[in-house]
């Protein structure tokens, strides 16, 4: 565990200290990894974004400014990809976008990126309140990435009733997350 | 007003072909949908593992020498021997393994004929999986200019960084890849690439022709051709098989030739009865199933019954007990193999002759014969999965009576082009006619100016194909002894690669037998 603030650690990046750059990752590539899971709902290019945005901020770190947020800079690059991104992929998809994915991808982008960041901390701080059992059920989906069938199989259930299960628990994480950024919740 | 449930399993990959336009006027169930669908994601995102992508970040900025990378692809060559432990014993002296370091700068991977796979791990975490014959160099410093010279590579890319894609060279195409997992096969006249996730832009090497393939898509390059793009079959199914629905064989082939300006002159036969007895359509589980390799099939030697060697070594299912007759299609080769009373041994599949076909070749056994009297391949004119809803888009097949064909229809003999042989077994000539004018190789069809619109559904999709491109005799049967139960033998029998319990056969035989009242022989 790297105790040393970032400014410190970037500092070390900064001077060609390779090791100090996987403290800064294990810090924020999940945050970053979850804004762009938010801000373009496309599988399969969020890896890539994320994978995209740190090796140019390692390239780029001599012109990160200390004294100002390493998350904030982080996350102007991510943005940067994924507006870039999103114009590729809608032109390129212009034909295969359905109405629902092509909304989506337009409510995603609209949305100002401090919201997101918002979103994500409201989120982890809603997980954290999740019964045991509804817990179990999202590692089984989303951690050990089951699908229905064999969750179902290994809670003895049905089909039917993971998936509205899961439905009900998203249901109800959302509305947590709404309450948290509506200021009703500590 | 959607339902939770349909929403709940539609979030769940279920696929719901109209759940999409109804979203689009149901505001409430919309914002519903985008909700959970916001909410998914950042589940997948904060609960998944992240430890591949922290791993491929930090390979991407530790930049490896030249040398460094080369020991470690070197090193990391790796074969997976349980995959081949069946022939290590007796096979072992045909068992080649070549791992060839050619002179600096370039480090080359050879697969022998007769092994199991070779994987190479780039230092990226990029693992490649070279099959039999294949053949890779790598060509720069930091690994990602790969060319594959020859042979069948499997290939699950990690995440390259903008502007520095892995480059995999043909002799006939580049590839352009920034992450993902696809299929590959060369030689030298066809580059055929498939691809499972995400994106890989190809060009070329000949010709002024690009094109980006998505997941789920295929690109074949050929000389002095543009490449040629497509969608790949969907997987099989459960219990059953699935043709690929692409077209098989060449366009130019008569199997996927219109009728373009044809002569039709009545059937000819003293014993067609096509009025009293109709024609049927039988599922190809019935007696000529089709079994498709998918990706994680093992290779399966296809042993021969009688001469105790091994005919060829494919990528295959299990397939299960003894059959007369069933075709194995290996589409990342595009080849289909024909098999004569195939039977699962093990993990072989052991088989009294099998004939090969080249499915982007004519779909006309240039030299050996196919095991159907008409020596044409068994599964040109079946009808695929799915065409019976979506439409057929190539020539049928249709098997007759034996006692309705004639065996000196095409002059003399019993055959006319593009059939190729008569039957083996010579005894079944004597239970064919003498006079009419069908024999194997015939094509029947429907007038274009006849009105079709009396059919629907299935029987309608095949009613049309028959107008369009037609039905080959390819094959005949013996007259059944009268049952005493008044059941009647069709005369004419067509094949669909359906599920047994997904259509009603005997309904849509009867509407068959209406439709097949309109053939007519079709003459040059």
């Amino acid at each position: 565990m790297d105790n040393r603030d970032d400014a410190t650690v970037v500092a070390a990046v900064q001077q060609g200290d390779v090791e100090a750059f996987a403290s800064l990752l294990d810090r924020h590539l999940p945050a970053i990894h979850a804004f762009i899971a938010l801000k373009l709902p496309v599988p399969h290019l969020v890896d890539e974004l994320a994978h995209e945005t740190f090796v140019f901020a390692y390239r780029n770190i001599h012109q990160f400014t200390a004294g100002t947020s390493l998350r904030t800079w982080l996350r102007a690059i991510a943005a940067n990809k994924v507006r870039a991104e999103v114009e590729r992929y809608c032109r390129e998809q212009s034909n295969r976008l359905g109405y629902a994915e092509h909304r989506l991808i337009e409510l995603a982008t609209a949305q100002p990126d401090e919201d997101a960041e918002h979103e994500i901390e409201a989120m982890r701080k809603c997980l954290e309140q999740v019964p045991h059992h509804a817990r179990e059920l999202l590692t089984l989906k989303y951690h050990d990435d089951l699908s229905a069938d064999e969750m179902a199989q290994r809670l003895s259930r049905s089909v039917p009733w993971v998936r509205t299960t899961l439905f009900r628990i998203r249901e109800q994480l959302r509305a947590c997350i709404e309450a948290r950024l509506a200021g009703d919740q500590p | 007003m959607i339902e939770r449930e349909r929403l709940a399993n539609y979030l769940d990959s279920a696929p719901d072909a109209g759940l999409e336009a109804e979203l689009a006027n149901d505001a409430q169930a919309f914002g519903e949908w985008v909700a959970q669908h916001r909410t998914d994601r950042l589940l997948r995102s904060l609960l998944a593992s992240q430890q591949e992508i922290r791993d491929s970040i930090l390979s991407a900025v530790e930049a490896p020498s030249l040398d460094d990378l080369k020991t470690r692809v070197l090193k990391d060559v790796s074969f997976p021997w349980w995959r081949i432990g069946w022939g290590i014993g007796l096979a072992a002296a045909l068992v080649v393994v070549v791992l060839v370091l050619l002179p600096r700068p370039r480090s080359t991977v050879q697969v022998g004929n007769y092994t199991g796979p070779a994987t190479v791990r780039l230092a990226d975490g990029t693992q490649l999986t070279l099959h039999r014959g294949a053949e890779l160099r790598v060509e720069s410093a930091d690994g990602k200019q790969l060319t594959l010279t020859a042979g069948q590579l499997d290939a699950t890319v990690r995440h390259q960084p903008a502007g520095q894609p892995l480059v995999v060279r043909t002799p006939l195409a580049t590839l352009r890849v920034l992450g993902t997992a696809f299929a590959l096969d060369t030689g030298p006249q066809r580059t055929r690439l498939e691809v499972r996730e995400g994106l890989v832009r190809v060009e070329h090497a000949q010709q002024d022709s690009t094109v980006e393939v998505a997941a789920g898509e295929f690109v074949v390059a050929a000389p002095q051709t543009e490449l040629v793009a497509g969608v790949l079959p969907v997987g099989g199914r459960p219990g059953g098989s699935a043709l690929p629905t692409e077209r098989v064989f060449s366009d130019d082939s008569p199997w996927n030739q219109p009728l373009g300006k044809v002569r039709y002159v009545d059937i000819e036969s003293p014993v067609f009865d096509l009025a009293g007895h109709g024609a049927s359509v039988v599922p190809a589980s019935h007696f000529q199933p089709v079994w498709v390799a998918q990706a994680g099939d093992p290779p399966r030697r296809m042993v021969s019954r009688y001469e105790d060697r091994v005919l060829e070594t494919v990528p295959a299912p299990s397939i299960g007990e003894r059959r007369p007759m069933g075709t194995l299609v290996d589409p990342v080769k595009a080849v289909a193999y024909e098999l004569v009373a195939p039977e699962q041994r093990g993990e072989d599949i052991e088989v009294a002759d099998l004939v090969r076909h080249d499915l982007r070749g004519p779909g006309i056994p240039p030299e050996q014969c196919g095991r159907l009297w008409s020596g044409l391949p068994m599964i040109a004119g079946i009808i695929r999965a799915g065409e019976l809803e979506k439409g057929i888009r190539h020539a049928l097949s249709v098997f007759a009576l034996h006692a309705g064909l004639n065996r000196h229809a095409g002059n003399g003999q019993p055959f006319v082009w593009p059939a190729r042989h008569m039957p083996i077994d010579l005894r079944k000539l004597e239970y064919m006619g003498t006079t009419g004018n069908v024999c194997y190789g015939t094509r029947l069809a429907i007038p274009r100016d006849v009105d079709l619109s009396g059919f629907t559904g299935p029987a309608l999709a095949i009613a049309r194909a028959l107008q369009t491109y037609g039905a080959f005799v390819v094959h005949s049967y013996p007259t059944a002894p009268n049952d005493g139960q008044g059941w009647k033998q069709p005369h004419l029998q067509f094949c669909a690669d359906e599920p047994m319990d997904s259509t009603d056969w005997q309904r849509l035989g009867a509407e068959v037998s209406k439709v097949v009242l309109r053939l007519k022989v079709v003459t040059p």
